[in-house]
């Protein structure tokens, strides 16, 4: 793939390491497991994780490592870095619904709040963001404004993406107007659509950091 | 564990290539991970909660109207968002298996500082190793 040959030379020009770690974060239920397998299977070949409806199915940050990019000349390992879902409340009332028994949903409750705590860790390992955003929904959350404000404050390069453009009801045009200051990509991380363009700026604002 | 069509009930195993396609059978596109498979009634309630997404919706048809909604929101969320830097518990136990998430603590000092009913437990170690 061409463009995965530019990311490459570029990505090593500019980080001069080999090794760049990204980490997609963002509410539960974006779809932060299937684009972290998305670009598993673009880049390396396997996937990452599973992926599920119940909220919070990743309860553990999942790394896929060494996820190789080679052309003529040089190559580059990157690790994507698939978070839980970032929440401020978690009721286990929520995963009754779902068909769990009380003490499974109480169980499961506890370890994505724990989820939410690793995730936040993570930050500290992470070259770069990606945040990824439900577009069929309101983005005028207190998760969304309290990660971004953190991740300025941080100087962390971010990348916002408006994730699921293939469902109706979608309007990443709001996402866009509602967060002028990043560089916002609508994509579809299930279909693939526009998944280029997001490859694309992840060279160009990854690129800037160092 | 097996993927469930939430539209027509049909079991695919694990790591299924209808996951990412969509039930072959009738075109659905949302699976249930899960070990126990939901009756129709259950499963219909779920796919109505999943498909009832809350919507961003403004009433204004104009693009300055649209604008000026936008910024409101964004305004209303922010202000509720700064709430919780008034709070010194990262996290506060409702009842068991109910959290409450100070993601603004979380993310600005990693302290990890418990409430439940009133009474504070600190965690020593992620306040000794907090970065600023």
């Amino acid at each position: 793939m061409g463009l995965l040959n530019r990311l490459s030379a570029w990505l090593l020009s500019i980080f001069g390491k080999k090794h760049v770690r990204i980490g997609i974060y963002g509410p539960p239920n974006a779809g932060k497991t299937t684009l972290a397998n998305r670009i598993a299977q673009d880049w390396g070949g396997g996937t990452v994780g599973e992926v599920s409806e119940v909220p919070h199915e990743t309860r553990k940050v999942q790394k896929k490592g060494n996820v190789v990019i080679k052309n003529d000349k040089a190559s580059l390992v990157i690790d994507i870095v698939d978070t839980p879902g970032i929440a401020t409340k978690i009721d286990f009332h929520e995963f009754m619904e779902y068909g769990m028994d009380e003490e499974e949903a109480k169980r499961r409750a506890k370890e994505a709040t724990e989820g939410v705590i690793e995730a936040i860790k993570w930050l500290d390992n992470i070259d770069g963001v990606i945040l990824l955003m439900d577009s069929t929904k309101n983005p005028f959350t207190q998760v969304n404004i309290t990660i971004l404000g953190n991740l300025e404050a941080r100087g962390l390069p971010v990348i916002i993406a408006a994730n699921k453009i293939d469902l109706d009801g979608s309007t990443p045009a709001t996402l866009k107007s509602a967060f002028p200051q990043h560089e916002v990509i609508p994509i579809s991380a299930l279909t693939g659509a526009n998944i280029d363009l997001l490859y694309e700026a992840m060279v160009r604002k990854f690129g800037k950091k160092k | 564990m097996p993927h469930q069509c939430l539209k027509c009930g049909e079991i695919y195993e694990d790591g299924s290539k209808y996951v990412l396609e969509g039930c072959p059978k009738c075109g659905g596109k949302f699976f249930l991970y899960t070990r126990n498979p939901l009756p129709e009634k259950a499963r219909k309630k779920l796919l109505e909660k999943i498909e009832s997404n809350e919507l961003f919706e403004v009433e204004g048809k104009k693009l300055d109207e649209i604008i000026d909604e936008i910024r409101k929101r964004m305004q209303e969320a922010a202000e509720e968002a700064s709430k919780q830097k008034e709070k010194v518990e990262s996290i506060e136990v409702k009842q068991m298996g109910e959290y409450e998430i100070n993601l603004y603590r979380l993310l600005e000092d990693g302290s990890i500082i418990v409430q439940k009913e009133g009474t504070y437990f600190i965690y020593l170690p992620s306040l000794f190793s907090r970065k600023k």
